[in-house]
């Protein structure tokens, strides 16, 4: 992928810096990394190769301390020092925790950096836990709005949905473990997808497609199976992936990439089996993109990446079935200044009218109370949401 | 008048409702006190905040009081919520004596082999009602005595609920502290109240759409065919509004009861609603096609979730008197001509008959589950038709009067 498309990971805030960190200590090849933040310490611990401390002046060289305006505002005092590091970059995954204010408070500048100097920006962002209170919560979402308008497409990764298995009973620093594996490995399986030459080939123009007909959020899953029972593992971890929603993310998307990975011991009458499962499981008019990897070292084993697009949106098109994708989303970024401007225009102008109700405040005034379980669907979650009904806002 | 004033308690997830009803000299029923009380604690019809809802009970109690101007000792509580559901339990007697002949001690055998249904722990009974008797494979007989036959058989339906729900809102009385004479589910009540002979005979769907819960009610074939409570209401409409539109609870309640249809009007693509700033929320304009589009999701869910169940107790052929809405929920703009297409029947907007007295009462379907209570108190006398639950606390309370206990 380094020829056809240069890609960049940019850590922003404590979050993000760390998920990095961890990242870049396991896959020591992996593509450029920059660290961003307010407080240097954390900048200086995460270990990264390129580190820039966000805002000294306005911060004095602390934190944020949580205040999404001092995030904003240390964003701001260092945009020439970041912004000439996204020259020449294709795509640049923007990885940050929502309910801090570095996180929160700079990244929606960070992602319009990167993409005012061509590349095209997803941003992997993670809500806080339940836990961590309502107020952090609050300021992620209205953070999560600012991201959205900015970036190409949103990745949403609500921790608390990472939580959400029966029975079990966590350490907290389990818990932000494991939301720091989900990322990585998440990041690690969109980069093998997108860069790794195979039977079928995703790449960068794939994604481009799948943001094009998206509302701006994605979700993504990775499966494994093992064995001479791999498919059916991976479908299986598939259906009941945290980030799937028992399948009804699956059911509602309107684009697909998926991305399967195996041995050279993959076999034709598995891709069938897998891809017949997946196109049963989903949309018939889905927008499908499906690419194929083999490579010695997954031998015995098959990994399964989807990013789906996530309806919880609100754009424009009233009728369900009106796809908008208007030429300007095939040119390429760096090409065509000027249409990017354009198309940046269009999509800040269609967001701000359709508000995006979220996964972490789903139930609303249910949160606390037994879920209304029927048929395997939780009824406290809006029905319209459910249906993937989009509201009108033309 | 025998007895005295009856009093009806409902606590509702939107609103705890009292009313004190007399049995006029005619027989039929008047309404002569109402208290109310807008709900804290409660969600779904259960019982989340004990000492919110017993604020709330005692604050309803003490109006009606004070309207009907009586002095309340007990009342009759309707039970709704707690995932009440049905099961139809049969069971079979041998007749045994030379003549073969079906006498009380038959009958009285085979009703309480019908009653004892197996249940999970947690659930119990909250009625038994008889459907019809069999004798050999004649089906369809409703008094079975004198006939003659080898064998006879019984079908109950029996209508239970998660224990612990229903008993806590019986505690909340008790602490009042109030009397329960007898409780009574919700959606059986409330088709008592605006259901007539015919429709019963005929095959009906009675659909109760309250604020925590909808409950749901089929008469066929001459009898009481399937009762169930979903956890699903006005509060889940509410709640999607606030939630799809960005607005406070308060203003989704506003959108809801002034500008909400369970229909989506073609004119509505056009047209938006202002809502004014208040407390943090800056104010802001929405669609009312959006409200419509929610609104109507909601409820074209609910009623395909009764239409399944109906279907899967191959009940929804037999239903030749339509559907009978009541509950709040029946004053939304729209929901006759959803309940038509979802169900493909004849809908009406059922209100409470045989009733006089107060006419804010009487007049509107919110009110259908207390007044059927009532009525159904008058029909049952005292305490005849208490179920297990409320067995459990009678049995408590005998329990505590022996050991000296205050009571």
């Amino acid at each position: 992928m380094s020829e056809r498309c240069r890609m960049m990971l940019v850590g922003v805030g404590g979050a993000g810096c760390q998920s990095l960190g961890r990242l870049r200590r396991d896959w020591p090849d992996g593509p450029d990394m920059l660290a961003l933040h307010t407080d240097p310490a954390v900048l200086a611990a995460c270990g990264l190769e390129r580190a820039v401390a966000l805002g000294p002046v306005v911060t004095r060289g602390l934190s944020s301390g949580g205040d999404l305006m001092l995030g904003a505002r240390a964003a701001e005092e260092s945009e020439d020092a970041v912004r000439p590091l996204f020259a020449g970059a294709d795509l640049v995954f923007v990885v940050a925790g929502l309910g801090g204010g570095t996180g929160g408070g700079a990244t929606p500048a960070v992602c319009r950096w990167a993409r005012r100097e061509g590349a095209m920006v997803l941003a992997i962002c993670t809500l806080p836990f339940f836990f961590e209170g309502t107020q952090r919560r609050q300021f992620a979402e209205d953070a999560l709005q600012q991201v959205r308008e900015a970036a190409d497409a949103v990745l949403v990764i609500p921790n608390q949905r990472l939580l959400d298995r029966p029975g079990e009973s966590l350490p907290v620093l389990g818990a932000f473990k494991r939301v720091d594996d989900f990322v990585a490995a998440g990041i690690r399986a969109l980069w093998r997808v997108l860069s790794q030459t195979g039977l079928i080939n995703l790449d960068f123009a794939d994604l481009r497609r799948l943001v094009a007909v998206s509302d701006g959020v994605l979700t993504l899953a990775v499966s494994e199976g093992r064995g001479a029972d791999r498919a059916r593992q991976a479908l299986e971890g598939l259906s009941v992936h945290p980030m799937m929603g028992r399948g009804d993310v699956l059911r509602a998307a309107r684009a697909l990439l998926v991305g399967i990975a195996g041995g050279p011991d993959m076999t034709l009458t598995e891709l069938q089996d897998l891809l017949t499962e997946i196109t049963a499981s989903a949309r018939p008019d889905v927008d499908l993109h499906i690419g194929t990897s083999v490579a010695s070292e997954y031998a015995g084993r098959l990994v399964l990446t989807v990013l789906a697009t996530e309806q919880l949106a609100a754009p424009a098109a009233a009728a369900p079935a009106t796809v908008e994708h208007p030429a300007v989303e095939e040119a390429p970024p760096a090409a065509a200044p000027a249409a990017d401007a354009a198309e940046s225009a269009r999509r800040a102008a269609r967001i701000v009218q359709g508000r995006l109700p979220l996964e972490s405040s789903g139930r609303g005034r249910f949160n606390n109370v037994e879920p209304t379980l029927y048929d395997g669907e939780d009824l406290d979650v809006p029905t319209f949401l459910r249906r993937g009904i989009r509201l009108s806002t033309a | 008048m025998t007895g005295g004033p009856l009093v009806a308690l409902e606590i509702g997830t939107s609103r705890v409702v009292a009313l004190v009803g007399e049995t006029r000299e005619d027989g039929a029923l008047m309404i002569t006190g109402q208290g109310e009380c807008v709900s804290a604690g409660i969600r779904k019809g259960e019982v989340i905040d004990f000492d919110h809802a017993l604020a709330c009970a005692r604050g309803a109690l003490q109006a009606a009081e004070e309207q009907g101007n009586l002095v309340i000792r007990k009342v009759h509580l309707v039970l709704s919520g707690a995932d009440i559901a049905s099961d139809v339990n049969r069971a079979t007697v041998h007749v045994l004596n030379d003549e073969r002949e079906i006498r009380a001690a038959e009958i009285a055998s085979v009703t309480e082999a019908a009653r004892r249904i197996p249940l999970p722990a947690e659930r119990e009974v909250l009625h038994s009602v008889q459907q019809q008797f069999q004798i050999d494979s004649n089906g369809g007989i409703v008094n079975p005595e004198g006939m003659e036959g080898a064998q006879l058989s019984l079908d109950m339906l029996v209508i239970h609920g998660r224990s612990g729900a229903l008993r806590n809102a019986i505690k909340v009385v008790r602490s009042v502290p109030m009397d329960v004479e007898d409780v009574a589910f919700g959606g059986l009540c409330s088709a008592l109240a605006v259901l007539t002979r015919d429709q019963k005979a005929g095959g009906v769907l009675a659909i109760d759409l309250g604020g925590g819960t909808t409950d749901y009610l089929v008469y066929a074939n001459q009898y009481l065919a399937l009762a169930g409570s979903l956890s699903v209401g006005g509060d889940h409409v509410t709640n999607d509004l606030a939630l799809g539109l960005r607005v406070p609870n308060a203003q989704a309640e506003r959108l809801k009861t002034q500008h909400g249809s369970a229909v989506i009007a073609a004119e509505a693509r056009q047209q938006s609603v202002a809502l004014p700033a208040e407390g943090g929320f800056a104010g802001r304009t929405v669609r009312l096609a959006d409200v419509q589009a929610i609104i109507h999701a909601r409820m074209d869910e609910t009623f395909r979730m009764i239409r399944t169940i109906l279907e899967r107790r191959d009940l929804l052929g037999h239903l030749a008197a339509g559907v009978v809405l009541t509950g709040g929920g029946a004053q939304m703009e729209g929901i006759l001509p959803l309940a038509e297409r979802v169900f493909n029947l004849p809908c009406a907007i059922g209100r409470p008959r045989g009733v006089s007295g107060l006419s804010t009462v009487t007049n509107v379907p919110s009110y259908a589950a207390p007044i059927g209570m009532l009525k159904y108190a008058m029909q049952t006398g005292p305490a005849a038709g208490a179920g297990s639950v409320l067995q459990w606390f009678r049995d408590i309370l005998a329990r505590t009067a022996r050991g000296g206990g205050h009571t």
